[in-house]
C-alpha cells in the first residue's frame, strides 16, 4: 500500500471522505454510536485462522522489525477503529470535549484483540502504531485547518501549554513540535519514539518504557531529557 | 550560536545534558566546565536543559491540548 504519490500521512492514514469528519457521518454510528459497518469490515478483512498466529499480530511484529508495509497495511484498520471509538465517544457524550488518547488507544486494542485473536504479547507494538497513527492524524488535521485558512496563522493545532508556573503559559503548536520531534529522533531514535507513544498515544511511562524494551527509570529519566529538550526547543520558536 | 546550534542534526548538547543529569548536582558546574572546555555557548545552553528539567515542567498530555474529538 505504499503509494509513492502520497504524502507519509496520507499514506498512514488515508484520505477521508467530505462530510465524515463530524460526529456520526451518514448515520453510520447506532443509537449507543459503537457500531461503523466500514470498522467491522476492515477487521473482518484480516480473517482469523485459528490454528495460527493472529494475521494482525504477524503484521505487527514485521512492522516492529522494521517492515513498513506491514505498518501501512494495518494502518488504516488502526485509524478506523480510532475514529470510530472516537465518533461514538462523541454520540455518547455529546457535551464532554475531553477525549483521552490512552482510551481510544486502549479500547481499539481490546477490540482488536477480541475481533482478531492478536496475542496479548503484540499489545505494545499496537500501542506503538496507534501513536504513530495519532500523530498522523493530528498533522493531518492540522495542515488541513491551514490550507483551509490561507496565508492566515497557517491553521495550526495551537494549544495551551500549561506549565506549572502561570507565568510560563504559552501556545503549543502540534506542527512545531512535530518538527522538533523529527529532529530529535535524528539524534536519538528511543527520544523519539518515546515522545511519540507518551505525547500522541497517550500511554503512561510504564506501558511506554514496555513498548521500548526500558525499565520504568530509564524510561523516566529519558523523558526527562526529551522533555525538557523539546520544550526548549518549542520555546524558541 | 545555540539556536543554530540545535537546527543542526546533531545538537551535542542533548548527550550531555542526559549525562550531566547523572551528576551530583553540587559537582554539576565543574563537571559542565570540563566538558563544554571554551564553548561557553555550550555550556549555557546545557545548564539551561538542566534548569529546565529542574523546574519540574512537562509537556502536557494531548488530551489536556487537543480535542480530539473534534480532529477525528
Amino acid at each position: 500500500m505504499n503509494v509513492p504519490s502520497r504524502t507519509p500521512i496520507e499514506r498512514v492514514c488515508p484520505r477521508r471522505n467530505k462530510g465524515a469528519d463530524r460526529p456520526n457521518p451518514g448515520g453510520i454510528l447506532d443509537s449507543r454510536g459503537d457500531r461503523d459497518p466500514r470498522g467491522e469490515a476492515l477487521l473482518q478483512s484480516f480473517p482469523v485462522d485459528p490454528d495460527s498466529e493472529s494475521p494482525v499480530t504477524r503484521l505487527l511484529e514485521r512492522w516492529v522489525e522494521g517492515d513498513e508495509a506491514a505498518g501501512d497495511e494495518l494502518a488504516p484498520l488502526v485509524y478506523e477503529e480510532l475514529k470510530l471509538l472516537a465518533l461514538g465517544h462523541m454520540a455518547r457524550r455529546p457535551g464532554e470535549r475531553t477525549l483521552q488518547p490512552t482510551a481510544l488507544v486502549n479500547e481499539a486494542w481490546m477490540r482488536l484483540m477480541r475481533a482478531q485473536g492478536a496475542s496479548f504479547q503484540s499489545r505494545n507494538h499496537f500501542y506503538a502504531l496507534a501513536a504513530r497513527v495519532m500523530r498522523s492524524v493530528l498533522l493531518d488535521h492540522a495542515r488541513r485547518k491551514g490550507s483551509e485558512k490561507r496565508g492566515g496563522h497557517l491553521g495550526r493545532v495551537s494549544v495551551d501549554l500549561q506549565a506549572k508556573a502561570p507565568t510560563e503559559h504559552r501556545a503549543l503548536d502540534i506542527l512545531h513540535v512535530n518538527d522538533a520531534l523529527e529532529r530529535l529522533t535524528e539524534m536519538d531514535a528511543e527520544l523519539g519514539r518515546l515522545v511519540e507513544l507518551r505525547f500522541f498515544g497517550g500511554l503512561d511511562m510504564e506501558s511506554a518504557a514496555a513498548a521500548l524494551g526500558l525499565s520504568k527509570r530509564t524510561a523516566e529519566r529519558r523523558w526527562t531529557v526529551a522533555s525538557a529538550w523539546l520544550q526548549e526547543e518549542l520555546g524558541e520558536s | 550560536m545555540d539556536r543554530d546550534r540545535s537546527r543542526e542534526p546533531s545538537d551535542p548538547a542533548l548527550g550531555l545534558f542526559e549525562e550531566a543529569l547523572g551528576i551530583a548536582e553540587e559537582d554539576r558546574d565543574a563537571w559542565i566546565d570540563a566538558h563544554c572546555g571554551a564553548d561557553r555557548a555550550l555550556a549555557t545552553r546545557v545548564r539551561r536543559l538542566l534548569a529546565r528539567a529542574a523546574s519540574g515542567t512537562d509537556l502536557p498530555a494531548l488530551a489536556d491540548v487537543v480535542d480530539l474529538a473534534e480532529v477525528f
